[in-house]
């Protein structure tokens, strides 16, 4: 208890701390609301400014843009049927359709409740559970860290979505980069193909800014998509206690479901959305409301994804794996303040991870209080050009990655990952897997060969560990989920066609 | 070119590179001590696994590719070249933002950088464009000078000493 009064004495006590949070909260429903930014990117841009701050600061700072941009997803998924973050394309599916039916505030004010429902429970869980996850995780060995590295990578290339082979393909492009650069255990430079500055590695923060950030500005322009038609002139009307009540069930299956899902290593905000979305579907008495303005539609994705905000967090603190492309995002900022999350920083830098779980639960808080205040102010948002947004997005990719150390190479870094996450997206490799595989590729590497000396080179002894038997059959249960869904969309897809030549 | 043929062709290049990469692993110096963990290690775990994904998924782009010409005599559409175009006008132009950057330092190139960026893009009214280039790069300079005392690019020559004069 005293390190949480430790912790709420240094946010309160610092009006500058409270203005970050307030900050960070605005800046995360920008970049949420605005359909290609996400709050990864919204995050990644954040990092080199954070550099200047003390480091419980720029963690408040980039929790808060992972609270904001959660929700703010929703107010362009309701007012222009584009979600602004793929986590919010559920919330399209009754959001839009009830905003068509002249009743956009109300969504908006359902997505709102629920999302900062959704956010304070997934803050309990994780202000519940990381402590004690942390201390089992004391117990924790190379075998063990090495197979978390192995779920997390396994995860998100089956559950993501997609062509499991792709997600894995890139996962192992992001190991492959991770490899640049001296050996841990022997000092011997590899892939530096002479040039020195490759000695040290590739920056992480220049990577992420590149892949996520100028790759999106440079894949929109390729589009050209022009802004559609956004409803603007709306005033968010909060659910009633009766109307909160009827749905009771739906927010708080969805906000369990979110919580357990974001703590899974490697799987985010987006897979809980969809599953509690589908959950609602199969609870439902009016399963055929759905996908026409059903308000639990709303609710049941915005109470999962913002929940899987905390739960996501957790592995990250508590373990030092990221729980989602955004956590792993936020590793990369926590590092450039030298601070290396797991068990022991739990131990060690209570202030700074109890600040943490307070600044996130005012930052629901906060959300809550500028949905209702100002949601009219971010739509307008979505009415800026792109052609004015596109470009100071760049230019703040550039500022911000010159900013880290003052050298121009972290900026061919940068443009060069831009190129990267461009080809990536268009060939249709996950990008996600891609910065997963980059943030656990030294934890797994390290991890594989500490384990091995420790096991005295026996592999048997090695995966014969509890812990570590338990999650790599995780992994692997994953893999062979991925592949068996896989199997049947395809099976599905044959089938249809084969139906429609019948037709014929 | 086709999507197909693309998807099958860019596969096919990261399973090159997986090999050759694969083969870089296996001339690294050794190290006695380190023998059964050696520098070439993990990189051969890495690459040997990327070889054998990206293969497998070449295999699968190249059997697509064979049935949906056999089926439809031909192929899926081929690639947006004016998307492409635009992309590469843009990456251009990012391009000489950098080296700008670098030269002539950040007032002046962000100025030109976000007018020239505007105008290339066709959403907006035109004041807007002509407004919000000085607008944020001013603000910008603000922020990082003399907020958060984060270093600016001030270029070389005379750029550097107009840049001393600003911030």
């Amino acid at each position: 208890m005293s390190a949480y009064m430790d912790a709420l004495t240094y946010i309160v006590g610092s009006p500058v701390n409270l203005f970050f949070i307030l900050f960070s909260v605005v800046w995360g429903i920008v970049f949420g609301s605005v359909p290609g930014l996400t709050g990864i990117v919204g995050v990644a841009l954040l990092i080199p400014f954070t550099y200047a701050f003390e480091s419980e600061q720029s963690l408040l700072l980039l929790g808060g843009v992972y609270v904001g941009a959660t929700f703010g997803g929703s107010i362009s998924a309701i007012l222009f049927n584009t979600p602004g973050s793929p986590e919010a394309a559920c919330t399209a599916l009754d959001g839009y359709p009830m905003a068509k039916k002249g009743q956009a505030g109300r969504a908006l004010g359902i997505a709102l409740a629920s999302s900062a429902l959704g956010g304070i429970f997934g803050t309990l869980v994780l202000m519940l559970l990381a402590p004690p996850m942390a201390q089992f995780a004391l117990q924790f060995g190379p075998p063990e860290y090495f197979a978390l590295a192995i779920l997390g990578i396994t995860a998100i290339a089956s559950i993501g979505g997609g062509s499991i082979l792709k997600g894995l393909a890139a996962g192992f492009i992001g190991l492959a980069v991770a490899t640049v650069g001296l050996d841990p255990i022997t000092g011997v430079g590899r892939y530096t193909f002479g040039n020195n500055m490759l000695l040290t590695g590739i920056s992480f923060v220049p990577v992420i800014i590149g892949t996520f950030a100028l790759a999106e500005v440079l894949t929109r322009v390729g589009e050209g998509r022009n802004s559609k038609e956004a409803i603007t002139d709306v005033s968010t009307k909060l659910p009633s206690l009766k109307e909160l009540g009827s749905m009771k069930g739906t927010l708080g299956r969805s906000s369990v479901l979110g919580a357990i899902i974001g703590a899974l290593p490697g799987v985010g905000a987006t897979t809980a959305s969809f599953i509690s979305y589908s959950e609602a579907v199969r609870w439902s008495r009016h399963p055929e409301r759905f996908g026409t303005g059903e308000p639990e539609g709303i609710a049941a994705p915005e109470s999962a994804n913002n929940s899987a905000v905390g739960g996501s967090m957790i592995p990250l603190l508590a373990l030092g794996i990221p729980g989602s492309a955004t956590t792993a995002v936020m590793l990369g900022g926590l590092t450039i303040h030298g601070i290396v999350p797991g068990p022991l920083l739990m131990e060690q830098n209570t202030r700074l991870v109890y600040s943490v779980f307070i600044s996130m639960m005012l930052a629901n808080v906060l959300m809550l209080f500028f949905g209702v205040r100002a949601a009219r102010y971010f739509a307008l948002v979505l009415t800026v050009p792109y052609a004015v947004v596109g470009p100071a997005i760049v230019v703040m990719c550039m500022t911000g990655v010159y900013g880290l150390n003052g050298n121009m190479v972290d900026i061919a870094v940068m443009l060069s990952f831009g190129v990267v996450g461009v080809v990536l997206k268009a060939m249709r490799y996950p990008v996600a897997s891609f910065i997963i595989g980059l943030v656990l590729g030294p934890i797994a590497e390290t991890s594989l060969r500490q384990g091995l000396m420790i096991s005295g080179y026996s592999y048997a002894e090695f995966a014969s560990r509890p812990i570590t038997a338990l999650l790599l059959g995780l992994s692997l249960v994953s893999l062979i989920y991925g592949f068996w869904g896989r199997w049947k969309a395809a099976r599905a897809d044959r089938e249809a066609e084969a139906a429609a030549r019948a037709a014929e | 070119m086709s999507r197909r043929i693309l998807d099958a062709v860019f596969s096919g290049a990261l399973f090159a590179l997986s090999i050759w990469f694969w083969l870089i692993a296996n001339a690294f110096p050794t190290s006695p001590r380190y023998a059964l963990i050696d520098t070439d290690f993990w990189p051969k775990i890495i690459f040997g696994l990327m070889a054998l994904i990206t293969g497998l998924i070449t295999v699968q782009n190249v059997r697509t590719l064979l049935r949906e010409r056999a089926a439809a005599g031909s192929d899926a559409p081929g690639p947006d070249w004016a998307a492409i175009g635009r992309m590469a006008a843009m990456g251009l132009l990012v391009v000489a933002y950098f080296v700008a950057f670098g030269r002539i330092g950040f007032l002046l190139s962000t100025l030109a950088f976000l007018w020239i960026a505007a105008f290339m893009l066709p959403s907006g009214p035109r004041w807007l464009k002509i407004v919000f280039s000085p607008v944020f790069t001013v603000l910008l300079t603000v922020v990082f000078a003399y907020v958060l005392g984060l270093p600016l690019p001030r270029g070389t020559g005379v750029f550097y000493d107009l840049s001393l004069m600003l911030y």
